[in-house]
């Protein structure tokens, strides 16, 4: 890690659409992929980070920076992630949860995907399936056998508004 | 100017273009898997329609322990969140039918009718067949049928029930056994078992069911004296039971048993079982404690009752098995109650490690607090009902005969 200085060490983050952000240091490596690539001395220039769009970074950003600025107490941290998250729709999330994941940035991932679950929770089948992108690889009999099966979890579904 | 033009084109999309957008988007099994397990049984039970690699990944042991692992997980949540996947499970007694099950949460919210699965899926022949809760490990009830002599592994929470197989050896009336019910971790296998406490004084037979085998086995005998009708308490990987010292007949003792090693042995008491003569349960006497062992919540636990005052309940856990000093008063009675009321009960249900408590008090009451403080108090009538399961959802299979 850069030695100690008067001026906090700024990092350059480069997104797959050629955006540039800067971003401090400390608030940075809480990507454990930034803080590999800052360990092994890869920092110097420009971060590329190939598998997240602008829009995603700099929500990504925003989020380092909040978090990083609250002082060790989980709680806080819980509810500004809470905070964070309470407005994002459903594909902003997905977007999330990847950028998370290839960052590796454990707590925010856990954040995000809890907060799609909870999205999820009432939702319909057909929901699920359009939204991530699923195929329905059951045969009509097969799926009325699953579904009769489970009849009764099916009790307080969320008639679909796609949002 | 170009970017204002996409966001006017955008918000003036239809709804099928932003779909097709949307249908591009991959996201990775590994991801999907981690945001299921956030999810509570009955939706997860719900979106096994999704497709067919959902439903196998729901339906996967791998996936039921995780999920199980953290949904019951106490690092960010409390007794009284609502998100808290814990149920409270009554079982009607001395009815016609005796498989009516009552479901709540903490809070007194009624969850689901769980009557109906039950019903179905173990109808009751006669008004004489009535069971007992043995226990419960991951989301899995144990339960002992009489008139039947049948055991019975349910998940309330997926509705699946499983008979488990009979003992080859003599079976005769239930009441002539101390049941336990635990789980072995390495080798992920679930145990039951069974002490013959009618052969006291002579050594009470033990057996133990293996769910890796689906049978029963003959262990060493229980020869610390009589373990009494109270189910086996199974805390670290051991059943317990509180029974009286075989010396001088004189204060009580708490015996385990590895029942994988064939071992049993004394287990550290608290200062509590000290207190003057002490009786276990039943008979009443002036100057006397009467003591409850209980498993409450992986703790090891002691409901202290003093029998000449009623009104002074302790509840203690042994917050590190194994050593004495570290049995601990986790919640005392009148903390929260007045003194001089006639109690019915009180029945522990749960002890977090962040000193959330759960308790049950005079079959209607149910208290949660965080030691001295008291987070809620719900009413639920449970008068006429057999003592609650308190227990995390989950999608672990029962284990049993047809299954595995």
């Amino acid at each position: 890690m850069a030695a100690e200085t008067g001026t906090p060490t700024t990092l350059t983050l480069k997104s797959n659409d050629d955006e540039l952000f800067s971003v401090a240091e400390s608030a940075a490596i809480l990507s454990v992929t930034i803080r590999n690539m800052v360990e092994d001395g890869c920092a110097g220039g420009v971060i590329p980070l190939d598998n997240v769009d602008g829009k995603t970074l700099a929500s990504v950003i925003t989020y380092m920076n909040g978090i990083s600025a609250i002082p060790a107490d989980e709680e806080k941290k819980k509810s500004y992630r809470d905070k964070f998250l309470s407005d994002k729709d459903f594909e902003t999330l997905a977007d999330m949860v990847l950028a998370a994941n290839y960052l590796n940035m454990s707590c925010l991932m856990d954040a995000v995907s809890a907060k799609i679950a909870q999205v999820m929770e009432k939702k319909s089948v057909g929901w699920v399936r359009r939204k991530f992108g699923i195929e329905n690889d059951y045969t009509p009999e097969e799926e009325a056998a699953v579904k009769e099966e489970h009849k009764w979890t099916f009790e307080g579904v969320e008639t679909d508004d796609d949002n | 100017q170009t970017m204002c033009e996409e966001v006017k084109l955008q918000f003036y999309m239809p709804t099928s273009m932003i779909m097709t957008t949307i249908n591009t988007l991959e996201i990775p099994e590994e991801i999907i898997e981690e945001i299921l397990l956030n999810l509570p049984v009955k939706t997860l039970l719900k979106f096994k329609c999704v497709s067919k690699r959902w439903r196998s990944l729901i339906s996967g042991n791998y996936f039921a322990k995780r999920h199980f692992k953290k949904s019951s997980s106490t690092t960010d949540k409390d007794l009284t969140d609502s998100t808290y996947q814990n149920r409270l499970t009554f079982f009607k007694r001395y009815q016609t039918n005796f498989f009516t099950v009552r479901s709540y949460s903490l809070r007194g919210e009624p969850v689901i009718d769980l009557s109906t699965g039950l019903d179905n899926l173990y109808p009751v022949r006669s008004s004489a067949e009535w069971g007992c809760v043995v226990g419960h490990f991951n989301g899995v009830v144990l339960i002992t049928v009489s008139v039947r002599d049948v055991l019975l592994s349910w998940n309330p929470s997926t509705r699946r029930i499983k008979k488990i197989p009979l003992p080859s050896f003599s079976w005769g009336l239930l009441r002539d056994f101390s049941f336990g019910f635990g789980y072995h971790e390495s080798t992920d296998e679930y145990t039951v078992v069974c002490v013959d406490i009618s052969a006291y004084p002579e050594p009470c037979p033990a057996h133990v069911y293996s769910s890796k085998t689906n049978s029963w086995k003959k262990i060493r005998d229980f020869e610390l004296g009589c373990p009494g009708r109270f189910s086996a308490k199974f805390v670290n990987g051991r059943f317990h039971w509180l029974l009286p010292l075989k010396v001088n007949g004189r204060g009580y003792d708490i015996v385990s048993l590895d029942s994988f090693e064939e071992k049993y042995e004394v287990v550290a008491r608290p200062r509590c079982l000290d207190i003057g003569r002490i009786i276990v349960g039943g008979i009443l006497d002036r100057y006397d404690h009467r003591l409850k062992l209980e498993e409450l919540g992986g703790y090891l636990s002691l409901v202290v009752i003093n029998v000449d005052s009623l009104w002074e309940v302790n509840i203690w856990a042994m917050m590190e098995y194994g050593a004495g000093e570290s049995w601990t008063k986790v919640w005392t009675l009148s903390d929260f109650f007045d003194v001089g009321r006639r109690l019915i009960c009180v029945m522990p249900l749960c002890l977090k490690n962040n000193g959330d408590i759960a308790v049950a008090v005079d079959s209607n009451v149910v208290v949660v607090c965080n030691g001295k403080n008291e987070l809620c108090r719900s009413r639920i009538n449970i008068v006429d009902q057999v003592k609650p399961v308190f227990y995390d959802e989950s999608l672990v299979s029962p284990f049993g005969s047809d299954e595995r």
